[in-house]
């Protein structure tokens, strides 16, 4: 029988993101990946991510967007940079820790596409509460001054809790004025250590739309964020890679999936073979916003906060207003405390 | 700020240099990536086509093998016009240069989807 519902189908996916580390200097109180100063055992090596790359490209990847951890906590990150930007298309996702002016030199001569720094707040003492660690800020802001001087583009991302919510509006405007051209507003997901302190940060749906609603962007400064009525299901055409070489899809599915290592398997092979990738891209779900649908091509929404919440991948992502069928967003399910 | 096309039809145009080409033919798109400029496009069929067959020919030629290739394809004929403006954008945007390709490795790399 034919799903109600269908994601459009990709025969093999273009771009891919890939936590390069779980070592981070900072502590921040929500971390998804329970980061530590040092790298975590098993984690692949420069020389080994190499490999990876080159096996990536011929598989016809050409985008690669890298995340940790704190990228730049990695040594060689920079050399894997400078031999990923020539073939393809290469972002960085930071909290500005490391990211200097001579780092920043290096991004730009490599060619870097863009890079996106984490804000935890519009203020040195809320960001580094947060961040738990004195001076978080300041690095992320000379971070963001650093790429902009020398024309790299920079994106400021956000994740929507407790504490950003009234700041918001700070964040856009200080992006704006530092010259970020976008700003990314991020649902809260409850992995990690986000889940311990979910109940202290996260916001019901009902404030999070309010916070939504009362956006005012500077002009020129564009807004991204994926709540009702841009709530993507984005899992058909995801690939994501963590800090060990594992196939995990999206990297908020980091605790629910794994579909073999990139040393032992190629990528294409799990995206072409693995039943659960296959199911999880297809968007047949039980439930679809037309609103969503209409605008993001897909169905259901996000399926690592449908699974986080309802245990199924068919089920709806309740940060979806049309979807939330009286989920509370600020109470996790017993199986996730 | 208006598109310019090369001054005349005997110019030879070609893709630029380092260009990587990934089509994504189940979205009907070519994803270009452009590593000088650390820029990703996403190309339409019109531009597609037009990019590819630019190889350092003279405009006139790939215009002409332009039209050959459309006529041999069903679906609704272009706008009068596409090529010059597709090719005008392609040049806007550095993806072409006026120019014949100086040497092999400066060719568009060319994938077909695995």
């Amino acid at each position: 029988m034919q799903p109600a519902f269908a994601n459009p189908v990709l025969e093999t996916p273009p771009k891919i993101s890939i936590s390069i580390t779980e070592a981070c200097p900072h502590a921040c109180a929500h971390c998804y990946s329970d980061c530590a100063r040092a790298p975590k055992a098993g984690e692949l090596s420069i020389p080994a991510w190499r490999r990876v790359i080159d096996g990536l490209t011929e598989e016809g990847f050409i985008q690669a967007y890298f995340e940790g951890g704190e990228p730049f906590a990695k040594p060689g990150f920079l050399d894997l940079i400078e031999t990923t930007a020539p073939r393809m298309m290469t972002l960085v996702r930071t909290k500005g820790a490391g990211l200097d002016a001579a780092v920043a030199d290096r991004l730009a001569a490599a060619r870097v596409g863009r890079v996106l720094v984490d804000l935890m707040g519009a203020d040195a003492a809320t960001h580094d509460a947060t961040a738990g660690a004195a001076g978080a800020f300041d690095q992320a802001i000379a971070a963001i001054g650093h790429c902009v001087a020398r024309a790299i583009p920079v994106d400021v991302l956000v994740v929507l809790t407790r504490s950003t919510a009234p700041q918001l509006n700070a964040i856009l405007a200080l992006a704006h004025g530092l010259g970020a051209e976008r700003v990314g507003i991020l649902r809260l997901y409850p992995l990690g250590r986000a889940k311990a302190i979910w109940g202290g940060i996260a916001l019901p749906l009902a404030d999070q739309m309010a916070a939504l609603a009362a956006l005012a962007p500077p002009p020129g400064l564009k807004v991204m964020q994926s709540w009702h009525p841009r709530d993507q299901n984005c899992c058909w055409q995801a690939a994501a890679l963590n800090a060990f070489g594992d196939m995990i899809g999206c990297q908020y599915l980091r605790e629910y999936v794994n579909y073999g290592n990139i040393r032992d398997r190629p990528y294409l092979d799990a995206w072409r073979n693995d039943p659960l990738y296959k199911q999880i891209r297809s968007g047949n779900v039980e439930a679809s916003c037309p609103d969503c649908s209409g605008s993001q091509r897909s169905h259901g929404g996000c399926r690592s906060t449908a699974f986080a919440f309802h245990g199924r991948w068919e089920a709806p992502d309740p940060f979806d207003v049309t979807l939330n069928d009286g989920v509370d967003l600020a109470v996790l399910p017993d199986r996730l405390r | 700020m208006g598109l310019t096309l090369p001054s005349f039809p005997t110019d030879c145009v070609s893709a630029a240099p380092g260009l990587r080409l990934r089509p994504v033919p189940e979205m009907g798109t070519c994803l270009a990536y452009d590593p000088d400029r650390a820029r990703l496009h996403t190309l339409n069929p019109t531009a597609w086509l037009i990019l590819s067959l630019c190889d350092g020919r003279p405009r006139a030629a790939i215009a002409a093998e332009f039209a050959t290739t459309l006529r041999g394809l069903a679906g609704p004929a272009p706008e009068q016009g596409a090529f010059s403006r597709g090719l005008a954008r392609l040049m806007s945007l550095g993806l072409v240069i006026t120019g014949s390709p100086q040497t092999r490795s400066s060719s568009p790399q060319k994938e077909t989807a695995p």
